[in-house]
């Protein structure tokens, strides 16, 4: 067996002899897929978590921002951290599929669609909060450089305004990305359609595909300008999402690091969930073959120096704050470690730099329940980095007789769990219409393997 | 207005109030059909200028009354409605300025819960069928004895009038009158002092050595505008004076000192008579603790060393002969006192009047009882027991402002008309009289207080009007006309101040303070924002935070920290209070700065009717004492119920500790003059930003503040600040667009306290305005920084990014139809300031420099075409402050009062070093101790 | 008169060489279809028009979104709606830079996405290929090289790519 061979069966199961198999793994859930009442229970309960979400936006819209437990110090809350977080959820799906793909990484072929997947899913999701968070939510256009006979425009300035158009590239970008790399999947769904209407179906979003050497040409150069572009994006993306901190003048947001240490962030929890997910749909839809230990192995290795760089600028933080010697920043620091969130700040080094160490060892990075594990933690961890984020700086700033502490609402715990369950809904709608992994991108791997 | 189904904003009381309207919705119909200006001529503060359009504001002088004692304001009304209050400069008890009782009194005048009809036994009935059963009453009262009137302090020359004719009619009256915040041990001391009665007013003005013994000249009170000001304008002056203050709790005179001493009660008694001693006056010197004797030395020297120039000032919570004492220490020492018979011609004491109603109503002396203005229910002593006394009275009339304790418990409730809806006449302190005209016709079917004795009396129907004038043709001389005019116009009738009397007062006696144990002592008081309760309804009085503790919606039971710790009490535990067998339960907060061995807590909340603002908030601690009014109780234990209560508060830290060095920086009056280390901007990329034709900035001394927060609540009813409400108030919102804050001073948290008045600093390099995406908080060119509150989209970030925190958000459409309680129902709406929009839901609003105000100097200006002129525009916060603390002006003059206070030693920056280059500054604190303490 | 030929092969590996050879014998094949890009293959591949490149497309996209991007805001902000912010220059050119950054990646993208349809005629929902079963096993394992040409020319591929025992249809024209 060659090296090349080698390098590439790695990231096969044994199973996988030809492109046959694959096609069929890959097929499996949405054409001979049968529901079972797993899938089902899911299904109910991933609905009823979006009914809630559904419920409390429509009770958020009837009775104004003061439902939740936002006050007059602490003026931001839940929305903007789901926001921040949901949105660095989104960014290993484009990281894994553009950076892997320029860097011609082998076992990015079976992650990048349900991680392409979730990065939409989750970048949409993040895109709702913003407008949850609104006192105001119905003038939300005014955020958008349109002619209007108040003649007004919107203030370039503020970094909410780079937001809109930060995160809406993103959105729009990965839609494009997403369904682009979809197009030879859907053909091949055409052609294996058993019904005339399911056939129909795959057919129109397909747009007639046929695999033409001509196609391919042009559809590889754009594929890969478009992943030489989303690397830069995402970079961007979460960077302006840092400036809504960065760019201020409140103690612990106004520093430098910011941008950097958002997206690593970003990355450290979508590869998290990319952990999470590929475990699921590993067991659910029986990919043991195609999604294998390996990548399991590999996205260990990026979470353990996720976790050291997030450490560092953890680190940092506290070293800036000590040696510029300014009393807020200070202040701010030293509340972290005894204030009223001291438990949940610990919560958070916790999880997020002391847990994740345990990827020092392949032993644990090859076994899946405790790799998932640890990603969920981490998940939470990055939530918590994200609120206290918030609380911390507003509730503790310059003035002292304005401090003031954060008591959530049901609601705001409502709107979270509720976005939770409308991402898993629309996961698991997902795997059952559309190929969860690329199956022409396996497939290619597969033979560049054996033609060598 | 709908229900507001949060839970959150007044979702609890929305069926009562559905039942009420439904009730009144007639009676309300007609009040705002009615609503416009007065049937009777009332004559403007200025003369009206030509061509006047509608919508100008108008000012009318009248007066308000506080527990008897007028001070004069003037009535801002546009279309016939009063919308603000603010000071009359010509009267002797506001001086120009306004306390909060003042501002807040247009709140109380459209209170919904006001009382607005007669009812039989809770049932509305109407004046006439009062009248014919009164008529029966009386009767048989002319015959026969058994007639009571009871009525709080009246130095009103008409109200006097008519209750002597009322005594001439009904030979059997007797006249009970009690205020429950009185001057019970002044007027006794004054009595034993020079053996006869006499108001002794103190000249602070004129004093360079001020001792004050538990004495509060700068607190809440009918005297305190005056005093203020002449406070002030010594502080402000070339030969500042200095402050003793010996007490047990703090009080806002405390804060003020040079020399704070927290001592217990009967420790002030020892240093009373220890400086009593150092004088001569033959004082035994008794046996006190070392600071006590210390100050009493320091104190003592520096009285003798500015004879003619020292004051020693006694409060109502030392017994007579200590008021005594102090009469004859000022008399020695030549002190700036002026001596006047006193206003109020009723001899016997307060708490003895209200222990004589009681004891006369159980013996059943009393067939028929009139309670005018008074609500003896609440303020008796829980041991009279007089609910039971009230059971054994045939008939009973209560006649006032709410259906309150005392209302439920008589036969008969009569609606009493706001003071803006009355005409009157009132004395202040100093015995100067001035007129009270009304500013809007009546809202309901009520009566004034004259109008309703002259009813009693028998006088068919009584015309307020007539009956002032009535009164004053016999003193008035010349043009009757004219002189109406005139007193109507200024706001005080001239030359109507007793001349003082010069008489010397007796040597004091030698007086040793009961000793025994020293025992926890409950220190109690009236309520720096509800008083005696008779404010407790006003929803912006119970949301001004206090000062000290910035509580707000309730009264706390004060600990001193040693006390707490030892009883191992902690803020927020419910404590119960026992005197005696009485008992009374409150929520703890521990208290630096408090004396050791003494509790602290205020009378007027916890009331149980009233309306829905005032009902069941707080606790009720004037029941406690066997003795009305007392206010120093021995021999209390405390102990806590186990139970947590919630405790509202605007602010986490009631006093900021270890933030006072650069936050609020003081220094002492040697130091005071050296200017200090350049403060130049540091540099900035942007460079300045372009400056207009205006500059409008603003400087704060906080030399001058004293934190009676009259400016917080200004500020509400000039921009229509509406209420939250404690539940609001719980999860740490509030709408207040200028806060004050407080600072305990570095090492000396016990006996130094210094208040920061925080409106919006105006940067001119603004963090708000650039993280606006809509572009809603912007500058303008006169360096404004306004919100554009129809542009707003309410995304907050310009409160996230304002290192100052002044910005307020409305989570909730507080001043629509998610107000608090009764707060946005109809009659509220007509208190509204026409010149100022009334704020959405999901919008950012803050301090605008009453832009409303520049805008309408503005206009003023420029139909002349002339520039704005100095001191042209006055902010309402401005406008209100008693000691001139707020300075407001253009920068851009190099002449005008605030270009030049920005170059004094004493000017400070806020978080200069952030370089947002605020327009709202400081001046420091400045303390003058004697020499040994500094 | 044009006649068509289509040569099934199961292998990338096959539907190369069969390229190779047909062009070697002078009859490239039109198109290849294929499951998967056939690295190499365009290069036997009958000569088709010159076409334009997406990449540049993308480019040309790119550069007009930053410029729409920083115009938009230098003429609301410093002609159109001038106002105070924060003591802030009108023309912040460097908070101004973000917006065409973005602007750029998403002009570029979509111009991208539709310029890869364009130049591929996509969609195009019907195709006279379809009618045929063996196209259905294109997009997922068979290879189909597409010959058209007169007999002669077609007979002479046959014979050239007997080696590789491919299967040959002949579509009835």
């Amino acid at each position: 067996m060659s090296q090349v061979e080698a390098a590439t069966r790695r990231w096969f199961g044994a199973e996988v002899a030809s492109v046959g198999v694959i096609n069929r793994l890959v097929m499996a859930p949405i054409l001979q897929g049968q529901r079972g009442w797993r899938w089902w229970a899911v299904l109910f309960f991933a609905a009823a978590l979006s009914l809630l979400m559904l419920v409390t936006a429509i009770w958020l819209f009837g009775h104004g921002i003061g439902i939740f437990g936002n006050n007059t110090t602490v003026v931001w809350g839940f929305p903007i951290a789901n926001y921040v977080w949901w949105l660095g959820i989104g960014h290993a799906g484009t990281l894994i599929s553009a950076l892997l793909l320029i860097t011609r990484q082998k076992w990015r072929a079976s992650l990048n669609r349900f991680a392409e997947t979730m990065t939409l899913f989750a970048a949409s999701l993040a895109g709702l909060f913003p407008i949850f968070h609104l006192g105001r939510p119905y003038y939300l256009y005014w955020l958008a450089p349109y002619p209007n006979v108040m003649g007004l425009w919107p203030q370039w300035r503020s970094a909410l305004v780079w937001d809109i158009w930060a995160v809406g590239t993103y959105i729009i970008f990965s839609a494009v990305f997403w369904y682009t790399g979809l197009v030879p999947d859907l053909a091949m769904l055409r052609d294996r359609a058993k019904t005339l209407w399911v056939r129909r179906f795959y057919g129109v979003f397909a747009l007639g595909w046929r695999g033409s050497a001509r196609h391919w040409l042009i559809y590889e150069r754009f594929y890969r300008y478009m992943a030489a572009m989303a690397v830069p994006l995402v970079v961007s993306v979460h960077s302006v999402v840092s400036l809504d901190f960065a760019a201020s003048l409140e103690p612990g947001w106004q520093d430098t690091i910011y941008p950097p240490y958002f997206v690593i962030g970003a990355l450290y929890s979508g590869f998290a969930m990319v952990v999470v997910i590929a475990g699921i749909l590993r067991w659910a839809l029986n990919f043991q073959a195609i999604i294998t230990v390996a990548h399991f192995e590999v996205i260990g290795r990026v979470l353990l120096a996720a976790s050291i760089v997030m450490g560092v600028s953890y680190a940092s933080e506290w070293f800036w704050a000590w040696y510029s010697g300014a009393r807020a920043e200070r202040e701010l620091v030293s509340f972290l470690f005894t204030g009223a969130y001291a438990p949940l700040y610990y919560c958070q080094l916790l999880f997020n730099v002391v847990i994740p160490q345990s990827l020092w060892f392949s032993a644990i990075r090859r076994n899946l329940p405790l790799l998932m594990v640890i990603a969920v933690v981490i998940n939470i961890g990055m939530w918590l980095e994200r609120i206290l984020l918030i609380w911390s700086t507003l509730g503790r700033d310059y003035l002292p007789s304005m401090w003031r502490l954060f008591l959530p609402s049901l609601w705001d715990w409502a709107m979270l769990l509720g976005s939770l369950g409308l991402f898993l809904l629309l996961f698991i709608l997902f795997v059952r219409i559309l190929p969860a992994v690329s199956a022409h991108e396996l497939r290619a791997l597969l033979l560049e393997g054996k033609q060598a | 207005m709908p229900p507001v189904t949060t839970g959150r904003v007044g979702g609890a009381i929305e069926l009562r109030r559905r039942e009420a309207l439904k009730l009144l919705a007639a009676g309300m119909a007609t009040a705002l059909a009615g609503c416009g200006k007065p049937n009777e001529e009332i004559i403007p503060y200025v003369e009206m200028p030509e061509r006047m359009a509608a919508g100008d504001p108008l000012r009318f002088a009248t007066t308000l009354a506080l527990s008897g004692y007028g001070r004069g304001v003037l009535a801002i009304s546009v279309d016939g409605r009063p919308i603000k209050l603010e000071g009359n400069p010509r009267h002797p008890y506001s001086m120009g300025a306004t306390d909060i009782f003042c501002e807040a009194t247009v709140q109380s005048l459209y209170d919904p819960d006001r009382s607005q009809v007669a009812r039989r036994a809770g049932v509305p009935a109407s004046w006439d069928s009062f009248l014919a059963e009164w008529n029966e009453v009386a009767g048989q009262a002319r015959t026969s004895a058994g007639l009571g009137l009871v009525t709080g302090r009246v130095v009103s020359p008409t109200t006097l009038r008519l209750i002597s004719e009322l005594q001439k009619r009904f030979s059997s009256l007797r006249w009970y009158r009690y205020e429950p915040v009185n001057d019970d041990q002044a007027r006794t001391g004054a009595r034993l002092a020079f053996g006869r009665a006499v108001a002794v007013i103190p000249r602070l003005r004129d004093a360079d050595v001020v001792v004050s013994l538990w004495a509060d000249p700068l607190g809440a009170g009918p005297p305190q505008l005056r005093q203020a000001n002449d406070f002030a304008h010594r502080r402000g002056g070339p030969r500042p004076q200095r402050h003793y203050v010996a007490e047990p709790a703090w009080t806002l005179t405390g804060a003020a000192a040079d020399w704070r001493l927290p001592a217990r009660p009967e420790n002030i008694r020892r240093i009373a008579s220890a400086i009593g001693g150092h004088l001569g006056s033959g004082q035994p010197t008794m046996a006190m603790p070392p600071e006590e004797t210390a100050f009493a030395a320091k104190a003592a020297a520096d009285l003798t060393a500015s004879r003619g120039r020292a004051l020693v000032l006694a409060g109502e919570g030392m017994p007579a002969e200590v008021q005594a004492l102090c009469h004859w220490l000022n008399a020695s020492l030549g002190a700036p006192v002026d001596i006047i018979a006193d206003p109020d011609p009723v001899a016997d004491s307060h708490a003895d009047s209200l222990e004589t109603l009681v004891r006369d109503m159980r013996d059943g002396r009393l067939s028929t009882l009139i309670i005018a203005d008074a609500n003896p229910v609440y303020d008796a002593p829980d041991d009279f027991d007089i609910t039971q006394a009230f059971a054994a009275i045939p008939f009973s009339v209560h006649f006032g402002s709410y259906l309150d304790e005392t209302a439920a418990a008589c036969h008969w409730h009569l609606p009493q008309s706001h003071v803006l809806e009355s005409w009157g006449d009132s004395r202040a302190v100093d015995g100067t009289a001035s007129l009270i005209q009304p500013l809007i016709r009546r809202l309901y079917d009520s009566r004034t207080c004259d109008e309703f004795f002259a009813l009693l009396e028998g006088v068919p129907a009584p015309n307020g009007r007539e009956l002032v004038r009535e009164t004053w043709q016999a003193k008035a001389h010349g043009d009757f006309e004219a002189w109406w005019r005139d007193s109507l116009e200024r706001g005080i009738i001239p030359g109507s101040a007793p001349s003082p009397l010069v008489i010397a007062p007796a040597a004091p006696k030698p007086s040793e303070p009961a000793g025994g144990p020293a025992s926890l002592t409950l220190v109690l008081g009236p309520d720096p924002c509800l008083w005696d309760g008779r404010f407790a309804n006003n929803a912006w009085l119970q949301e001004c935070p206090k000062p000290f503790t910035r509580q707000v919606w309730g009264n706390a039971v004060l600990l001193a920290l040693g006390d707490a710790d030892r009883l191992a009490i902690a803020d927020g535990d419910e404590v119960q209070i026992a005197v005696g067998d009485a008992l009374a339960t409150g929520t703890a907060l521990r208290m630096p700065g408090q004396t050791t061995g003494v509790v602290a807590a205020s009378w007027g909340s916890g009331r149980k009717l009233t309306g829905e603002i005032a009902r069941n908030v707080g606790d009720r601690f004037i029941g406690l004492g066997s003795r009305a009014f007392a206010r120093v109780l021995v021999q209390v234990s405390i102990k806590t119920t186990g139970a947590q209560r919630p405790f509202y508060s605007t602010a986490e830290f009631s006093r900021l500790q270890g933030h006072a060095e650069e936050l609020f920086p003081s220094v002492l009056l040697a130091a005071a003059d050296e200017p200090p280390a350049k403060e130049s901007p540091p540099p900035s990329l942007l460079g300045t930003p372009p400056r207009g034709d205006y500059a409008w900035a603003m400087v704060i001394d906080t030399n001058a503040c004293i934190g009676c927060s009259a400016c917080v609540v200004a500020c509400q009813a000039e921009n229509n600040v509406p209420v939250v409400g404690p539940q609001e108030i719980a999860i740490g919102r509030d709408m207040h667009w200028l806060r004050i804050d407080g600072y305990g001073l570095p090492g000396k948290e016990a006996d130094r306290y210094g208040f920061q008045p925080v409106p919006c600093m105006h940067c001119e390099l603004a963090p708000c305005e650039p993280v606006c995406p809509v572009g809603a908080s912007i500058h303008d060119h006169e360096g404004l920084n306004v919100q554009v509150y129809n542009r707003c989209v309410g995304t907050r970030f310009c409160e996230a990014n304002c290192p100052y925190k002044v910005r307020r958000f409305n989570w909730f459409a507080y001043a629509g139809d998610q107000a608090y309680a009764n707060q946005g129902e109809v009659p509220m709406k007509a208190q509204h300031n026409p010149d100022v929009s009334v704020r959405g839901r999901g919008v950012m609003e803050k301090c605008t420099y009453c832009l409303q105000r520049i805008s309408h100097a503005r206009r003023n200006a420029e139909k002349e075409n002339r520039p704005i002129g100095e001191g042209e525009v006055v902010t309402a916060c401005q406008a209100a402050c008693p000691t001139r603390a707020i300075h407001f002006g253009d920068l851009n003059r190099p002449q005008s009062e605030v270009t030049q206070l920005r170059q004094s030693p004493r000017h400070y920056t806020l978080w200069a070093e952030l370089n947002t280059r605020p327009r709202t500054t400081y001046l420091k604190r400045v303390y003058n101790p004697p020499r040994s303490k500094t | 008169m044009s006649e068509m030929l289509l040569v099934e092969v199961s292998s990338p590996q096959a539907a190369l060489q069969a390229a190779e050879l047909a062009a070697a014998g002078g009859n490239p094949p039109i198109d290849v279809l294929s499951p998967q890009p056939i690295k190499g293959v365009d290069e036997h591949l009958a000569p088709a028009g010159r076409q334009v490149s997406v990449g540049w497309i993308m480019f040309i996209a790119a550069i007009c979104g930053a410029l729409f991007g920083y115009a938009i805001q230098w003429y609301s902000a410093v002609i159109d709606y001038p106002i105070l912010s924060g003591g802030r220059p009108l023309n912040a050119w460097q908070v101004f830079l973000i917006v065409p950054y973005e602007a750029a990646i998403l002009f570029a993208a979509v111009s991208g996405f539709v310029a890869w349809l364009w130049l591929c005629r996509l969609p195009k929902l019907h195709h006279p290929l379809f009618d045929l079963r063996l196209v259905e096993r294109v997009t997922s394992d068979r290879y189909l090289l597409i010959f058209t040409g007169s007999d002669k020319a077609l007979e002479a591929v046959t014979r050239d790519l007997a080696v590789l025992k491919p299967r040959f249809h002949r579509p009835p024209s």
